[in-house]
């Protein structure tokens, strides 16, 4: 499902006595296209309406000016805000919102509704989580709350990606995850990219993490995108680092200057050097400096 | 000193004849000295015993087995309890969690309420410990308005009111972005410049304990090893079974040293430009 | 938060807000009595009045103290149906408005009850929008001292108060997020229904118990690590000394009271 934001301004309103007061714009006249399967990170600081853009997209607000389209339909004009539904939302510490006395239960609260047989619901949770890679038989019965971090965060997200939905918009899910529970996290998340072609989005401070798993960032700060690329170009960007105080990736850094020394193509820009590869290259190039004097 | 003798501590201590006796105990045989004046770095992945490990140096838990004690106090001493907290201060992870008063000044007084801070000297100490941390708030500004930076500035200053001799941040950063958490770690390393204390530094990220003296490796509630970062980070396979992943250059350096490449451990993009453009 | 932040106190450097903690409570249970014990309608509606003045003179918002009143509406009328329609006494002047029959005196007393609400309402409105939840706190827990010789817990139920005071707005902002992520979870919450779509509150509140039972475990342990061990040597955070102004409202307070019985 492609998403299209066109001119959407926000700004939370405040009546007082007669007339509307409108508040300080939160965001200001944002246009973006999100194609459908993209992994696409967003960076920005607290208090850049990084939080009120992921509203919007999810339907929690609708935009003071301008329009949000999905699927090229405006949900809020059109009266179809079922197609909210598309778009799953995955808060900070989703772990914190579990109640259920099992697992299973807690993956298939949000099906309550849909008016499904036993046995549908139970297709459904076990698919979800199997794509969260949780057995079924083992996990169904436990409490959530007897799980470890990372196993809970993967309860919360199944009850999330049991709806089905095309778009994941997640707030920095790797929050408080220890590395391993970081890279489970993340290959789940390519999985249901390339399987299911679920567009999936989220919120990461850790450039590492952006540059590694993005093919997508846009950048927000005060209310405006500032930047929107591949990660890649504008991590290296030193006017964007300056902006947003950031130190650019190591392995960024690297790339350029074995770039500038000419033992990477100047093309050949999406590929990053792991320390292992780029030690090869330097040991191989200062051989071969060696062997020329 | 903090001397932590042959430790073990259970969260619930399990009853011999029930079934549960097998529990994993959350840290077990602990032995550990701190000494004076050291930056020491507990390493290793959730749940593997770093933070309870924090929790026993003040006293707020107690060993199930084996002793802790602080400059000869031992921690299970209900008469010792105050001078041991006195001098054991804890920043923890969540900036919402620890403040108590409502405003800066309300809230960093509870603490020299507590130890019976001479009243007429707690306005001027309230006013340094804000000062020493450099947070740009007045003691009126509500607790609610700051950052989550801030608020960890602010936890830093009411602990520090104390004159704590030995400080423990317990993942203290975890919960800030880059830009506030590479802030909060300058504050640190400034304030220790004036006013030297004992660092226990409690992290899974490496980066910001390069310069430690010493690091420890928790697994599974038991101490791996402890070392000088240099000698650790030898050991790459080990630190990753401890959740922890080295620095890009660290790792970048350690390749090419073993290749008999004279790079300094503190490797950076400016000294492997020199390094290469030098020769070239 | 925009919700909470009108409930609590916020420093706005007026005068009551260097009134004397003790003294205010004082002033304000004195007052209280005095409002309630007073039969002249008169007096009740100059004590109103002079608390309404004091709200402008604490730099308070019109508009909180319009929505506070307002809040009260439902009570005022059916105070004023209670006592001019429903319990007039026979013998009272009646007076007929078309169908509606009601009693002058019952109208009086109606309006009499409705100023002791009000009045009662402004009161600890004001109390508690001028002081400081620590400072108040300190200053209940100085006046109820003598019944810790009874070993009642007044320091730490007077403490359990003014951390409650503290994480409300957390709390309140917390549950909004919940309230969120539980809909974000539950599907179709743009359809009609809402409510419906939640079988019972279970989703809502178990999560924020977990939370605040967390939240209560992080802080008791940051509260004691900082050496916080109940009352034992604790010096006061501030020095209280009445003023002038202390002993003028106290005497205030007094003559309001007093001048009941003498009129």
């Amino acid at each position: 499902m492609q998403i299209r934001l066109d001119h959407v301004s926000f700004t939370y309103s405040r009546r007082s006595r007669k007339k509307v007061q409108q508040g300080p714009y939160v965001l200001k006249e944002l246009d973006l296209t999100i194609e459908s399967g993209e992994m696409m990170a967003i960076a920005g600081k607290s208090g850049s309406g990084k939080s009120t853009f992921l509203q919007l997209l999810k339907g929690f607000l609708a935009p003071t000016e301008g329009s949000v389209l999905l699927a090229g339909i405006n949900p809020h004009q059109a009266r179809r805000p079922e197609l909210f539904d598309k778009v799953g939302f995955i808060f900070q510490y989703p772990e914190h919102q579990l109640f259920s006395t099992t697992v299973f239960d807690d993956i298939a609260f949000g099906l309550q509704s849909a008016g499904l047989t036993d046995a549908e619901k139970e297709a459904k949770v076990r698919q979800a989580m199997a794509a969260v890679q949780l057995d079924y038989e083992t996990f169904k019965d436990c409490s959530p709350f007897e799980l470890s971090g990372g196993e809970k965060r993967r309860v919360a997200i199944a009850g999330v990606v049991v709806l089905e939905p095309e778009v994941l918009i997640l707030d920095e899910p790797t929050a408080g995850l220890d590395l391993q529970s970081r890279t489970a996290l993340f290959d789940l998340l390519h999985g249901m990219n390339r399987e299911q072609g679920i567009t999936v989005m989220w919120v990461s401070h850790q450039l590492e993490e952006i540059l590694a798993h993005a093919t997508r960032l846009i950048a927000l700060k005060e209310g405006r995108f500032l930047a929107d690329g591949h990660p890649h170009i504008l991590l290296s960007d030193p006017v964007l680092l300056e902006a947003f105080g950031w130190e650019e990736p190591p392995a960024l850094a690297i790339t350029r200057l074995l770039q500038e020394l000419g033992v990477v193509e100047k093309g050949e820009q999406s590929r990053l050097w792991t320390p292992q590869e780029a030690s090869e290259a330097i040991i191989g190039l200062l051989d071969r400096q060696r062997i020329t004097v | 000193m903090i001397d932590i003798r042959d430790t073990t501590f259970y969260y619930n201590a399990p009853q011999e004849d029930e079934e549960d006796a097998g529990r994993r105990p959350a840290l077990s045989h602990i032995s550990l000295n701190i000494v004076p004046g050291e930056f020491v770095a507990f390493l290793g992945r959730n749940g593997s015993g770093k933070s309870s490990l924090s929790r026993l140096l003040n006293g707020i838990e107690l060993p199930t087995e084996g002793t802790v004690s602080v400059e000869g106090h031992v921690t299970s001493d209900k008469a010792a309890l105050r001078s041991v907290r006195r001098a054991v201060q804890i920043v923890f992870q969540n900036p919402e969690n620890q403040q108590v008063g409502i405003t800066v000044g309300e809230d960093i007084s509870f603490g020299l309420s507590n130890i019976g801070w001479p009243q007429h000297d707690i306005a001027d100490r309230v006013a340094w410990a804000i000062k020493l941390v450099g947070l740009d708030a007045d003691e009126d500004r509500p607790v609610m308005n700051l950052s989550g930076g801030e608020k960890q500035k602010l936890a830093l200053a009411a602990v520090l009111a104390l004159a704590p001799r030995y400080l423990i941040l317990d993942e203290a950063t975890s919960m800030l972005d880059p830009v506030a958490r590479r802030q909060f770690v300058a504050t640190l390393h400034e304030v220790r410049k004036q006013y030297s204390f004992t660092l226990i530094y409690i992290t899974h990220h490496l980066e910001e304990v390069t310069n430690a003296d010493r690091w420890v490796l928790f697994q599974s509630g038991k101490v791996v090893t402890s070392g000088t970062p240099d000698e650790l980070m030898e050991n790459t396979g080990l630190l990753q079974s401890c959740g922890l992943e080295l620095p890009y250059y660290r790792t970048l350096a350690g390749l090419l040293r073993e290749q008999g490449i004279p790079v300094s451990a503190a490797l950076n993009e400016r000294e492997l430009r020199e390094l290469l453009c030098k020769s070239g | 938060m925009a919700g909470t932040s009108f409930l609590l106190y916020q420093k706005r450097n007026s005068w009551l807000e260097r009134w004397d903690p003790r003294m205010k409570i004082i002033a304000v249970l004195l007052f209280g009595a005095a409002l309630l014990l007073t039969h002249s309608l008169g007096l009740k509606t100059a004590q109103l009045l002079l608390l309404i003045v004091l709200w402008g003179v604490a730099k308070l918002s019109w508009r909180v103290l319009v929505f506070t009143l307002l809040s009260l509406s439902i009570f005022f009328a059916s105070t004023m149906i209670y006592q001019s329609v429903l319990t007039a006494v026979p013998g009272e002047d009646m007076i007929t408005w078309g169908w509606l029959t009601f009693s002058a005196q019952g109208v009086i007393r109606g309006v009499m009850m409705c100023e002791q609400i009000a009045g009662i309402v402004l009161l600890l409105a004001l109390l508690v929008r001028t002081t400081s939840p620590i400072v108040l706190a300190e200053g209940l827990e100085m006046l109820l001292k003598p019944l810790k010789k009874w070993r009642l817990p007044v320091h730490e139920a007077v403490m359990m108060f003014s951390i409650a005071l503290r994480f409300l707005p957390i709390l309140i902002e917390e549950f909004d997020k919940i309230r969120k992520a539980q809909l974000a979870r539950g599907g179709g919450f743009h359809r009609k229904g809402v409510a419906s779509r939640f079988r019972g509150v279970l989703p809502m509140l178990m999560p924020l118990f977990v939370m605040s039972i967390i939240r209560a475990k992080d802080l008791a342990v940051a509260m004691e690590s900082r050496c916080y061990q109940g009352d034992e040597g604790r010096t006061p955070i501030r020095i209280y000394r009445l003023q002038r102004s202390d002993y003028a409202v106290f005497s205030f307070s007094i003559v309001n009271l007093a001048a009941i019985f003498v009129l």
